[in-house]
């Protein structure tokens, strides 16, 4: 994690004490230059440039992508299509179809049959925002969010898919977004790393390390995952006879014979050293108050429907906002569970229930807080599911579907309550305003303060970026 | 940009298009104005002089436009516009300048002429080179003004050199003896001792298995293992043999290719077998198959050519001359390799091979079937008469003899169902319609806990169909059937022998086999069952014991006596009269024996042939129908039985090991080649032009072939005059010594790779490496050996202005250790670590719920035991979706991809997994034992674990924190000294010093 150099316990006052500080600086004064540390160990060619500064004002610090792994269905929640109901179990017209591939459905059902959504739609708030049943908490911060309806990629299968999402790639290797973020911004504080994952829900597809994978940036810049259950960070706790003030005292020697050392080889990779092990030894303390959700108000876990007792997507989204508070650059949380092929209606109740609370209290709460204008909120899935219907009788369900479907942006200088892009009249195809992985990319770096096409990172004699060779920011959204 | 603040050259040398000028253009203006037509603008190409002049050179009346487009302040006329990117330096515009002053001559790319060998530079200080490294090192030096460093200390070489040529620290033995020992003749003795042992080949392969993506699972989502150590054992025993490289590269590339390919050279091919593998519901297969050459190309671009070939996937490359159509002649020579399986079961080519045990098996039995054989050959030239004339009046007599009961279905009689179609051409066989009344009772009913022997001809073409039985399944009342397609039974395919026994009626116990090769095909075929309860149910199909036979169940210790009556042509359905599966089809021949008969197969391995040649009048005869006779006779005399028998027992342990055998992931190449289409922007499903194989037109090698397969690039490749290849490796070969490469992008080479620091020690390495018949170990140990390595790598003050990248080498640098090494260090000063060389992948200790949410196919972590949680680190598992954490901890990749150099960082992750991770809690705790046991004294006892630790001695200050630190806790915890001690262990494991190469 990247954290600027401050020294939290001042070293004794020595004649090396200023030689040490004073390569502090040097090292903040390096770091902060367009230049590469100049250190003879590391490929200083291909160090990263950092950004002391964004490119212009942004309007978000940090963002929390909730991930709904597996695919939610775009038709049934946020797209409502009065067609679909009109023409429901008729097949599809040959039109929408043609080129088309399905993951699941069989290839041998030329126009699979249209399928209209069981749940009912309803304008909420005062923008009316058409939203189904099946959030009705998130109804209530409807005049907060910015759907976009015309999402589409070409990508079918769930792990390709999450790479697009994530890394502006459907291949394995490339940085994701919150790598990218961390690489280009940094992060605000010094007890956590920037970019941090959360996991929860029913295990359908698999969640990949790849997820959160810093390609090929600099490794520093890899998501840490906080885990359900045990140390919240891998290898946190002290072995179990260590006491704090015993680490204390070890940490205290290592930094003093790392002291000698530096006297002896100059290498400032060394003081550089003695800073991650005052880190390590913090975050040994930070990290399970940050956890550690009792210290919250018996009010506040009811409004999220949060037990402290029980790992939950709620939980999580408290976590998000414990996070937020503490300046963690990129929070990204993953619920599994919505790749409903079959019972897409208990299914979908289910993860819907599971969700729908907890955002709308983070929503609130950041907003109570004076925090959600600083703080973006991502929505959504890989992709949408079909119209058409998979499978039938009542264990009917729907397969994934990239060409059309919805996600929506909230706080961060996001314009509330309006809507973006429309897909046709059943919700196959996005028609208008059709926004692609790369634009809400591009989108998502400018509300940070980034120029998409000015942050890159040299690698193989290219200079890549998160949003490729495309992408739009899409400004209507943008409050 | 640090390329050319690095390289600012005085104006007294020349401007060097390739070192000067060809950066520039690359990086600034090539995108819009290279080689790409369709990102070109203006119509302009500045990359060949033909097409640049007119923009270049000054004319009569006009400026070089280039000049003046660079230099303008008018955002519409300045190159690049800003959009693309901010204006040149004044040192760029300098250089392009003098160059275009002195007529602006293009040059080819430096890394595409071949190298030649240059002389040794000369220098000032005679003393100072040890070997011709120094002398390009030390001439660069002095004509920079810069001094080099004093010599590393003896304790810091040792380590140096341990941990960079095996990757493990000195003992403090080896340190006491090296120290005492100044004579340079006893370095050297190191370094070859070192480049001699296992570790050596272990420590290297990390590094060529980080480019050869190496890794145990497939990948993506699914993430399954797959057994791939063996290619990981090849590289490390061909490191450690010092294969020649050119060797090592063809074998990898082409070893399936090579003429009478040995079962090494195969496995080395499981280089491109290490590309991820999509497996599931619906990934389609092609596109799959597709990215698999893509990554298989990006990989042996990164690898040998130093070139990043990929970019010419979707577009002719933008700035190093590679067009889309070479990529996919490239493509086209890596397209044969076969494809197999569906979903989850999709695979290529993979060869069974024996383990260092089993092959030493399977060698005893090859010398018995040897000696065994000559000895059939000595008999068989003394010949055996008697034998043959014997089995020639009644070839099955000659077993029959010995047995007791026996039954033989004699078909005669007359009628329209008689007929002289036999497997003989004489004698009778009978027709069954397919109906009861062709069904034939068997007067005798095996069972119980005897051995017998079935032998039937059988022509015939029912795909459905029971020929011998007694078993009925309906009415409860199973016994032994044996019959054609399994009555239907799911899994069981039509047309297939199969055989059910079952040790009782109701339920089934016992045994189901389904013969490998259809018999509907109306020719005759022989069948043979052999049933030894409890020990052998063995199906022979026209003479051969049919091993690919798909067996369910045991082989039961008896065979039931239902009340159903044996039958020929026939089989039960709740009835004890035969209903059901009724036979269409001839019979000759069914003989039931009460035992085991070893050669009843012999029955049935007369070959059409050897029919005929018996059933021919004697005088007609032909001399080839003699031998025939004779040397089938023969094989039924009692001493050629024996030795045959033992062949063949020898035989079935191979067999059985071969079954044993552990499965290596090869490259193989299909019979008709793949048709190459080119990708039109890198998108599988749209197909543009037809390609042929080809190789890359701007690297010209004689002798070149047309249309070459996978062995002609790996020649190619390593062939003397190949300008990047040696290049390549000797440049990531010095990479691992000194942290960067004389080229410092070691996987780019191209227009936009860097710029070499010593490019004449660069041509020399490499005319070194290949003038020496490719010997490896000679580059590593000329490194190794020089002045310029043996530095001292305390940081210089004077060279953090003058040289602050350390690019001129004046002082060597610091340089973290790799992931694995930090481990194998750990586990080393605690005595855990264990030197086992080879074998499967480990899984050590990991913290439990690591890839809890990983696919549920792709398998548990199931911990190793004893000394296999000690291994060192390379031999881990290495699960790519959730690879081993506190080796992820210390960059270590996850191999998805190949990759060239790891990323070097510095986390407070780091510090967690050194303080916290059970493996070096452990190690510090076993350390601590070790120290405990060794000496009383605490002072000893620091001394002990500062020099297994640090391979040093603690100085006084040191010693005083450290008894201080010991002192402040054992008041605290009277009862555990050992506790104590590991909390000291621990504090030194995490210093800097111990983890970092000085």
């Amino acid at each position: 994690m990247r954290r600027s150099p401050v020294n939290n316990n001042p070293v004794n006052s020595s004649a090396w004490n200023a030689q040490i500080q004073s390569a502090l600086l040097r090292r903040h004064f390096l770091k902060g230059s367009a230049m590469g540390v100049g250190s003879v160990a590391l490929t200083s060619l291909l160090k990263p440039r950092l950004f002391a500064q964004p490119h212009f004002v942004p309007k978000a610090k940090r963002v929390i992508y909730l991930f709904m792994s597996g695919g939610p269905s775009h038709v049934d929640i946020f797209d409502e299509k009065p067609e679909l109901k009109r023409l429901d179990g008729k097949p599809i017209p040959e039109s929408f179809v043609d080129g088309v591939h399905f993951a699941m459905i069989d290839e041998r059902v030329k126009r699979p049959k249209l399928k209209a959504s069981p749940f009912q739609f309803e304008r909420r708030g005062k923008s009316g925002l058409n939203i189904s049943s099946l959030m009705p908490h998130l109804s209530q911060v409807a005049d907060e969010l910015a759907v976009i309806k015309g999402l589409r990629s070409e990508v079918f299968n769930h792990d390709p898919a999450v790479n697009l999402l994530n890394t502006g790639d459907s291949r394995l290797g490339r940085p994701t977004m919150g790598a990218w973020l961390s690489y280009g911004l940094g992060n605000e504080t010094q007890q956590l790393p920037s970019y941090v994952v959360l996991t929860s829900g029913v295990k359908r597809q698999p969640l990949l390390n790849s997820y959160w994978s810093n390609g090929f940036l600099p490794s520093e810049h890899q998501g840490v995952r906080l885990r359900n259950g045990g140390d919240p960070i891998l290898f946190l706790s002290s072995p179990a006879e260590i006491q704090r003030i015993e680490r204390r005292s070890q940490i205290d020697l290592i930094r003093k014979l790392n002291e000698k050392h530096f006297q002896r080889t100059r290498d400032r990779e060394i003081i550089s050293r003695i800073e991650q092990y005052e880190t390590a030894f913090h975050l040994q303390a930070s990290a399970p108050e940050l956890v550690d959700l009792k210290q919250e108000s018996q009010a506040t876990l009811d409004h999220y429907g949060a037990d402290p007792k029980k790992p939950s997507f709620a939980n999580n989204c408290l976590l998000a906002r414990r996070l937020a508070e503490r300046g963690v650059r990129f929070i990204q949380l993953y619920d599994m569970g919505w790749d409903s092929h079959d019972n897409l209606f208990q299914q979908h109740q289910r993860q819907c229930k599971a969700v729908d609370q907890p955002i709308a209290a983070l929503i609130q709460d950041l907003k109570q807080r004076g925090l959600l204008e600083e703080t973006l909120v991502i929505w959504g899935g890989e992709f949408g599911r079909t119209p058409v219907i998979q499978g039938g009788g009542k264990n009917w369900g729907r397969d994934h579907h990239p060409h059309g479907f919805s996600m929506w942006l909230a706080g961060g200088g996001v314009q509330g309550g309006i809507t973006y892009g429309e897909t046709d009249d059943f919700g196959f195809h996005a028609t208008e305003n059709k926004t692609s992985v790369h634009d809400l990319h591009a989108t998502v770096l400018h509300l940070l303060g980034i120029d998409h096409k000015r942050l890159t990172y040299r690698h193989q004699g290219r200079d890549f970026r998160l949003t490729d060779v495309a992408g739009e920011v899409v400004r209507a959204i943008i409050g | 940009m640090g390329v050319l603040s690095l390289c600012s050259i005085s104006f007294a040398e020349e401007v060097q298009f390739d070192r000067d000028i060809q950066p520039i253009l690359a990086n600034r203006c090539f995108k819009c104005h290279g080689r790409s037509e369709v990102d070109r603008k203006a119509k302009l190409r500045l990359d060949q002089f033909e097409s640049a002049k007119r923009v270049l050179l000054k004319s009569a009346t006009k400026e070089s436009e280039l000049l003046a487009r660079v230099k303008s302040s008018d955002p519409n006329l300045r190159m690049p516009p800003p959009e693309t990117g901010p204006p040149l330096t004044s040192g760029e515009i300098e250089k392009l300048e003098a160059w275009i002053q002195r007529g602006a001559t293009y040059t080819q790319h430096w890394a595409f002429i071949p190298p030649k060998k240059p002389s040794l530079p000369e220098v000032r200080d005679l003393t100072w080179s040890q070997n011709p490294i120094d002398r390009f090192v030390l001439a660069r030096l002095e004509k920079k003004g810069i001094v080099p460093s004093p010599p590393a200390s003896r304790r810091t070489l040792l380590r140096r050199l341990s941990f960079d040529l095996r990757g493990l620290p000195p003992s403090p033995e080896e340190v006491h003896t090296f120290v005492q020992n100044s004579d340079p003749a006893s370095t050297q003795k190191v370094i070859e001792r070192y480049l001699n042992s296992h570790q050596f080949g272990e420590k290297q392969a990390q590094v060529w298995l980080d480019l050869a993506r190496y890794a145990d699972t497939t990948g993506h989502a699914a993430d399954k293992p797959r057994s791939m150590w063996l290619y990981r054992d090849w590289v490390i025993s061909a490191l450690n043999e010092n294969l020649p490289f050119d060797q090592f590269t063809l074998q990898q590339i082409a070893g399936d290719l090579l003429p009478n390919a040995s079962v090494s050279q195969k496995v080395a091919t499981g280089f491109h077998r290490n590309s991820m593998q999509a497996l599931g519901n619906n990934p389609r297969k092609e596109e799959f198959r597709i990215k698999g050459i893509v990554d298989r190309l990006d990989t042996t671009g990164k690898t040998w050519l130093g070139l990043t070939v990929s970019c010419s996937e979707c577009h002719d490359h933008k700035y190093d001359p590679l067009s889309q159509e070479e990529y996919y002649q490239l493509f086209a020579i890596f397209n044969n390799v076969p494809h197999y399986g569906q979903k989850f079961g999709v695979r290529g080519p993979q060869l069974k091979v024996l383990s260092l045990e089993q092959r030493e098996e399977w060698d005893r039995q090859e010398a018995l079937i040897a000696r065994a054989q000559s000895e059939l050959n000595s008999l068989k030239l003394s010949g055996n008469s008697s034998a043959e004339s014997k089995w020639l009046e009644d070839p099955f007599s000659y077993f029959e003899s010995k047995h007791e009961w026996k039954y033989r279905f004699a078909v005669r009689g007359e009628g329209d169902r008689f007929s002289q179609d036999t497997p003989w051409g004489k004698g009778n066989s009978l027709q069954f319609e397919g109906d009861p009344e062709s069904v034939q009772p068997i007067s005798i009913k095996p069972g119980g806990e005897a051995s017998f022997t079935l032998s039937v001809w059988i022509k015939t073409r029912s795909k459905l169909a029971d020929i011998v039985s007694n078993y009925d399944w309906r009415g409860k009342q199973r016994g032994f059937v044996l019959g054609i397609g399994g009555q239907r039974d799911p899994g069981y395919r039509a047309g297939h022998p199969y055989v059910w026994l079952s040790a009782t009626p109701n339920p089934f116990s016992g045994i189901e086999i389904e013969g490998s090769k259809r018999i509907d095909d109306g020719k005759w075929h022989h069948l043979a069952f052999i049933f030894e309860p409890g020990k052998k149910a063995q199906l022979y199909i026209d003479g051969k014991l049919d091993l690919k036979s798909r067996v369910k169940g045991t082989i039961p210790a008896r065979l039931a006596q239902p009340n159903r009556p044996w039958i020929l042509g026939g089989g039960y359905s709740n009835s004890p009269s035969p209903n059901s599966y009724f036979l269409r089809g001839k019979v000759h021949d069914l003989r039931l024996y009460s035992s085991v008969i070893p050669n009843v197969n012999q029955l049935g391995a007369v070959s059409p042939e050897l029919r005929r040649a018996i059933i021919v009048d004697e005088r007609e005869r032909t001399q080839q129908q003699r031998e025939l006779l004779r040397s089938f006779s023969f094989n039924l005399s009692s001493k050629s039985k024996r030795l045959t028998e033992q062949i063949q027992r020898a035989k079935e342990k191979q067999d059985k090991l071969q079954k044993k055998a552990h499965t290596a992931q090869v490259m193989e190449e299909l019979e008709e080649p793949r048709e190459t289409h080119i990708h039109v922007r890198g998108d599988f499903e749209v197909k543009g032009k037809r390609v042929q194989p080809g190789l890359p037109q701007f690297i010209s090698i004689p002798e070149s072939k047309k249309n070459p397969n996978r062995l002609d690039f790996a020649k190619w490749l390593t062939h003397p005059e190949h300008p990047l290849m040696a290049r390549v490796t000797v440049n990531r070969i010095w990479a691992q010594y000194f942290g960067q490469g004389i080229v410092r992008t070691l996987d780019d080479f191209g227009t936009r790779g860097d710029v070499p620091s010593h490019p004449k020690l660069l041509d020399w390495l490499a005319l070194e490496l290949i003038e020496s018949a490719w010997d490896v170990k000679r580059i590593h140990r000329l490194i190794v050996s020089s002045t310029t390595y043996q530095q001292s790598s305390v940081l210089r003050k004077d060279l953090q202005t003058l040289d602050p990248d350390n690019r001129w080498l004046a002082q060597f640098s610091r340089r973290r250790m790799t992931a694995e090494q930090i481990r194998d260090l750990a586990l080393s000063v605690g005595g855990l670590l264990s030197l086992k060389y080879g074998g499967p992948s480990v899984y050590p200790h990991q913290p439990q719920g690591i890839g809890e949410f990983r696919d549920a196919t792709a398998g548990k972590w199931k911990m190793s035991h004893g000394e296999d949680r000690y291994r060192r680190s390379l031999y881990t598992f290495w699960q790519r979706m959730s690879p081993y954490p506190s080796l992820v901890a210390f960059d270590a990749p996850s191999r998805e991809r190949s990759c060239a150099q790891r990323s070097t960082t510095n986390t407070p992750l780091q510090a967690l997994a050194l303080l916290n991770d059970p493996i070096f809690v452990e190690a510090a705790e076993s350390c601590a034992q070790r120290i405990i046991n060794k000496f009383s004294e605490p002072e000893d006892r620091i001394r002990f674990a500062f020099s297994l630790i640090l391979s040093r001695e603690p100085d006084r200050e040191e010693l005083d924190y450290s008894l201080k630190f010991l002192k402040r806790w054992s008041g605290n915890n009277k009862n555990s000294s050992l506790k104590i001690w590991r909390s000291l262990c621990q504090v030194l494991l995490n210093l800097d010093e111990a983890i970092t190469s000085e």
